[in-house]
């Protein structure tokens, strides 16, 4: 370490910029690394391959009904088979992410964001209105979730916005929860104190000393939750109430394919597989997220150079 | 004194780590004999408390390993024997008394039933002859009515009475060999002081050999035959305790022994005729407790306080637990709302004057609290932490010279300008609390409160502290509000001294003549209770 101090300067190395910092930490961790890479490919993938396969995912040949996979004589395209109506189903994978990932991503985000915001200014400041917000959030765990949906679709009619809004909803209470429980706990901290003492206000101490230590536990809920957004929204299109063909997602497939479970096992199993996949990769780089951004841990992703002496 | 009940011989014992074996206790060897109270003294860290939980078989085998050595009770190897003959002797011939009752304590089950279970277990009594020996146990260490006492539950006994009943717990079997981890660590000095004699009588009466484990220098010279100092895992120097404590040999031992408050200069005189600068009247705090369907209950945590500070002068609260001392810390920084009263800075009423105003003022005055795991947020690095105040009051430094100030600060408290890019975690309990001294002084403030500030501290870095907080005071010209149980340490540090008793003050009065000739029982029976040493027959204090 140089003998320079820098005032609020996070990195450890001297003069590197805080990227650099947390490409050296996730190369530390091969495991966070191959997740990193497979989400960079997936999230390029939705972008760029519906312009050039959407073609290929709607056009269907009933020639080539549930076609099984691994067998190149009809192409490349059919590589992984087709489905009930002779359509590929890589291209359809590959189109259907777009719109899995936006849903599910708008979804998780839209519901962090309000239920952070939610849940630390009802732990912090208290007082009758975050007993309204927690009695209201009672009712929404209390009521349950596809019923609520369907009710609301019903009335209000199924868009992806509203599918997005409604599943954000669901999954509300779960992170003012989190986030309440944690910032009654972090509110009691001598530090919090010191800050106050020192005339902080509310607001900063919310942003400066809470919101940073709530985070990570919330990146990490927030990818456990991606996976139950798809499903629910694999629902509530398998019940007609979410995204209207001929849009579709991978929880939409995962839903068409199951009359066909016993005679056409790709069509429900490579879908599954991305959702899988997917989640799977987001907890391991939430993990990894965690114990990047937790100074008392950091050290373990860190090469034994740069380490301090914790 | 008679044959060694307990012998220990070249223990060495490590602990596995990412790095290989730690060696943390280094070839040890101690004996106590029969109707012997050894003291095991040292600091956090030293290895007594490892020591103690070898003897017990209570350490966590991996990753601790016992590298070499024997335990012998009566000449018989304890380290060698199997599971369920280390049953027969735990709880029987050796029991051991914990720090934190609370947490040795089941809360679910009667105090009754637990000291019962201990005599059925090992045999010694069954059924309602248990249930009258526990009933005799806690009669012999002195809690009232323990026929009824002995269907409560632990929550419903006060923390000395807990001490009481986890020593009656090892007193059940008649064990040959007692050892208290810290017992009295965590109690308020009246309290230490009965827990200690009740202690003393009991090794007495059913001559038991002790192991007396603690960090506390008192304590150890109040009650110990013979005293082993241990540093490091390594026991450095033993003997009996008067040779020890009066002719030190090792240098660590003697290093311990300045760093007592009593053996520290004394602090100069309070200054004359200095500006006042903190004067608080008629300060009053309630706390209201909604009831229910209960009547409610208020609780007067602070009644009717009125002090003032001088500039330059140390003012200390003493007091033990609940006497509201914390608390007038906190209504001062305005932390918590005051019921009544007014709180005078500079002529200023803090409480009338206006959310601007204040916020000016509150720089004016800091706070250091008492626990330094707590207070700094651990998601900071310590540059961050130090320099908050300049990001809220903007008016401090301008930034650019905060890189230099923060560079100065952290020379000024004794750490070094590269540790600024370093996080919270890294840093000891004593670095700690100097950590959040430097952020206190970053505010550049003319009073300092100091809520218990070094009393989680070992005692040779609450020296340094110590002085540490003097020399400020000369170089910056600070004043103290000094808010301890540590009547040693206040002694010798404050000017003037306010003593409170649950949220009364009870006196107060300059330092010397509040210690010296104490006027209310109150103020006697607390300066009484701090532990004196065996041999010191005199009742007054000494003449500092």
């Amino acid at each position: 370490m140089t003998a320079t101090p820098s005032i609020g300067a996070d990195s450890v190395g001297p003069k590197r910029s805080r990227s650099a910092v947390l490409f050296s930490m996730l190369r530390r961790d091969p495991v966070a690394l191959v997740a990193a890479i497979f989400l960079t490919l997936l999230v390029l993938t939705a972008i760029i391959g519906p312009i050039i396969l959407s073609q290929y995912a709607v056009n269907f040949d009933l020639g080539k009904r549930n076609l099984p996979p691994f067998y190149l004589d009809k192409g490349w395209l059919f590589i992984l088979g087709a489905d009930s109506l002779g359509r590929s189903m890589l291209a359809r994978l590959v189109v259907g992410a777009q719109l899995s990932l936006v849903i599910a991503c708008t979804a998780v985000a839209l519901s962090m964001t309000v239920g952070v915001t939610i849940g630390v200014f009802t732990g912090y400041v208290g007082g009758w209105q975050s007993t309204v917000i927690m009695r209201l959030t009672d009712i929404v765990i209390s009521f349950p979730g596809l019923l609520l949906a369907l009710v609301v679709l019903y009335v209000i009619g199924p868009s992806t916005i509203n599918v997005i809004l409604i599943l954000a909803l669901g999954r509300l209470p779960l992170f003012i929860r989190t986030a309440r429980a944690q910032t009654l706990e972090l509110r009691e901290r001598m530090f919090v104190s010191a800050a106050r003492s020192l005339g902080v206000s509310t607001p900063s101490i919310v942003f400066r000393h809470i919101v940073p230590l709530v985070l990570p536990t919330m990146v990490t809920v927030a990818a456990v939750d991606f996976a139950s957004v798809i499903l629910a929204e694999s629902g509530l299109s398998f019940l007609g109430l979410g995204i209207q063909p001929p849009a579709f997602t991978w929880g939409a497939m995962v839903a068409a394919g199951r009359q066909y479970l016993q005679t056409g096992w790709w069509l429900t199993f490579f879908p599954g597989l991305m959702i899988m996949a997917t989640t799977l990769c987001l907890n391991l780089l939430a993990n990894w997220v965690r114990t990047a951004t937790d100074p008392h841990q950091r050290w373990r992703l860190q090469a034994s150079k740069d380490r301090g002496h914790g | 004194m008679g044959e060694p009940v307990l012998e220990i011989k070249n223990l060495r014992v490590g602990f596995r780590t990412e790095k290989g074996m730690l060696e943390i206790i280094h070839d040890i060897d101690l004996h106590i004999d029969r109707g012997e109270t050894l003291v095991v003294l040292g600091e956090s860290g030293s290895g007594k408390s490892v020591t103690a939980s070898t003897i017990m078989d209570l350490l966590d085998r991996p990753p601790a390993e016992i590298l070499s050595g024997e335990v012998l009770l009566h000449g018989q190897d304890l380290l060698k024997l199997s599971d369920r003959e280390r049953q027969q002797i735990n709880g029987k011939k050796i029991a051991i008394v914990f720090q934190d009752p609370l947490a040795h304590l089941h809360p679910l089950y009667t105090i009754g039933r637990q000291i019962a279970e201990v005599l059925t277990v090992h045999g010694t009594a069954s059924g309602s002859h248990a249930w009258k020996t526990a009933e005799q146990l806690l009669e012999r260490v002195g809690i009232p009515d323990p026929q009824r006492r002995a269907h409560q539950y632990p929550h419903q006994f006060s923390g000395g009475q807990r001490q009481r009943v986890m020593i009656a717990m090892a007193l059940a079997t008649r064990p040959e060999l007692m050892i208290a981890d810290e017992p009295t660590t965590a109690l308020d000095v009246t309290v230490q002081a009965e827990i200690l004699s009740l202690l003393r009588e009991l090794t007495a009466d059913f001559g038991m050999a002790v192991m007396l484990i603690t960090h506390d220098l008192s304590v150890a010279a109040n009650m110990g035959d013979r005293v082993a100092v241990m540093q490091q895992g390594r026991i450095v120097e033993t003997g009996e305790t008067r040779a020890v404590f009066e002719h030190p040999q090792h240098s660590y031992t003697k290093r311990l022994l300045d760093a007592r408050p009593d053996a520290m200069a004394s602090t100069k005189e309070a200054p004359v005729g200095a500006p006042q600068l903190l004067r608080v009247e008629h300060l009053t705090k309630d706390y209201y407790i909604p009831g229910g369907l209960r009547s409610a209950l208020t609780i007067h945590a602070v009644k009717d306080v009125s002090f003032t500070v001088a500039r330059g002068e140390t003012l200390a609260i003493v007091g033990e637990s609940g006497s509201g001392k914390s608390t007038v810390a906190r209504l001062l920084m305005l932390l918590d709302s005051v019921t009544s009263g007014e709180i005078f800075y500079r002529g200023e009423d803090l409480l009338k004057i206006g959310k601007k105003a204040q916020f000016k003022q509150r720089r004016r005055m800091q706070m250091v609290f008492q626990d330094p795991y707590s207070s700094l947020n651990p998601g900071m690095s310590v540059g961050r932490i130090i320099s908050e105040p300049w990001t809220v009051h903007t008016d401090i430094l301008p930034k650019s010279r905060r890189a230099e100030r923060l560079a100065e600060l952290l020379t000024l408290v004794g750490l070094s300008p590269d540790h600024a890019s370093r996080y919270p975690h890294e840093f000891s309990g004593g670095q700690r609390q100097r950590i959040a001294i430097a952020r206190a002084l970053a505010c550049e403030p003319e009073l300092i409160i100091c809520d218990e500030a070094v009393s989680s501290l070992d005692l040779s870095i609450q020296a340094q502290m110590i002085e540490l907080l003097t020399d400020l005071r000369d170089r910056l010209g600070l004043s103290y509000l000094f808010i301890s149980h540590d009547l040693h340490l206040v002694r010798h540090f404050a000017n003037r001294v306010l003593v409170m008793k649950s949220g009364d003050i009870v006196e107060q009065g300059q330092t010397n003549a509040v210690f010296s000739r104490p006027e209310k029982p109150y103020t006697k029976q607390l300066v009484n209770a701090t532990p004196r040493p065996k041999w010191d027959r005199s009742l007054a204090l000494q003449p500092i």
